[in-house]
């Protein structure tokens, strides 16, 4: 299945739990650094081909604070979903060791990512 | 930053124009699986807007407007196929032909490495649907496209 970058985008987001629209927009905020942000139009439309695909599934939500809008639906990874998500992760890898052997990088990117949560924590 | 094309779209994307957006979206949705994003009315009631998810593609149908936006019904045929390529070509040309498309052209074996047929749907508008059976290259179908007009008629 051919993952587009903001689908695999919104699985990562998904992996350490539900979430709703807002909140997923959110976490790829905070993942990429800020680097990635997903507009509304893309993330709805992602979500529905995910819905179709069987990526992820809605979730019904009993209990919600007072800021919680009404109509704000929740979303899962489904079983589907997660394999896909680690498959496209170790494709991934795959390539970035491609690119390490090549010269192509100098560190790795998880340790660029978590050098830069390290300082958003001290901020 | 926003991209200026959308992710979610391949770089061209049909609009068809229907008699009636409500029957089309009911029965593209039937009949290929395709999966309603949002519509908009126009005032009056028309369907000015309908987004529609088919497979990795979107599309959009809009109701006729006489004059500027005519259906295939009103113009009593389309110059235009629109084409699918998906991963069970029978399955899905007997679902639509189940749900009232008319076959033009059965499903079966082409020279070019397709298996391939072509239907109108109820609204006017021809698919064709394929899948893929043979990775040919451009000369071979050029070849087999050549041996393929010697064994025909002139017309």
């Amino acid at each position: 299945m051919f993952l587009t970058p903001a689908v695999f985008h919104v699985l990562l987001a998904l992996a350490d739990g539900p979430s709703h629209g807002y909140g997923i927009m959110q976490e790829v905020d905070e993942f990429t650094s800020g680097s990635t942000r997903l507009g509304p139009g893309t993330l709805y439309r992602s979500i529905q081909r995910m819905l179709v695909d069987g990526l992820i599934e809605e979730i019904a939500i009993a209990a919600h604070d007072e800021s919680d809008d009404d109509r704000r639906r929740y979303y899962r990874l489904t079983t589907k979903g997660l394999s896909t998500a680690k498959a496209e992760a170790q494709r991934i890898a795959n390539l970035v060791d491609a690119a390490q052997t090549r010269k192509l990088l100098t560190k790795t990117s998880a340790g660029f990512s978590r050098r830069s949560r390290k300082v958003k924590a001290r901020d | 930053m926003i991209s200026p094309v959308p992710e979610d779209f391949h770089t061209i994307t049909p609009q068809l124009v229907v008699s009636d957006v409500a029957g089309a979206v009911d029965w593209y949705s039937r009949a290929l699986g395709a999966h309603e994003l949002l519509r908009n009315a126009a005032p009056g009631g028309k369907i000015m807007h309908c987004e529609l998810l088919l497979g990795d593609s979107r599309f959009f149908v809009v109701d006729e407007f006489p004059g500027s936006m005519p259906s295939p019904a009103s113009l009593g045929g389309t110059p235009v196929t629109l084409h699918l390529y998906v991963p069970d070509v029978d399955a899905l040309f007997d679902r639509a032909v189940g749900a009232g498309a008319t076959v033009l052209m059965p499903v079966a074996d082409q020279f070019w490495g397709d298996r391939y047929g072509i239907l109108r749907d109820p609204y006017g508008h021809r698919w064709s649907i394929a899948s893929r059976i043979e990775d040919l290259s451009p000369k071979a179908l050029h070849e087999r496209a050549e041996r393929w007009s010697q064994g025909q008629e002139h017309p």
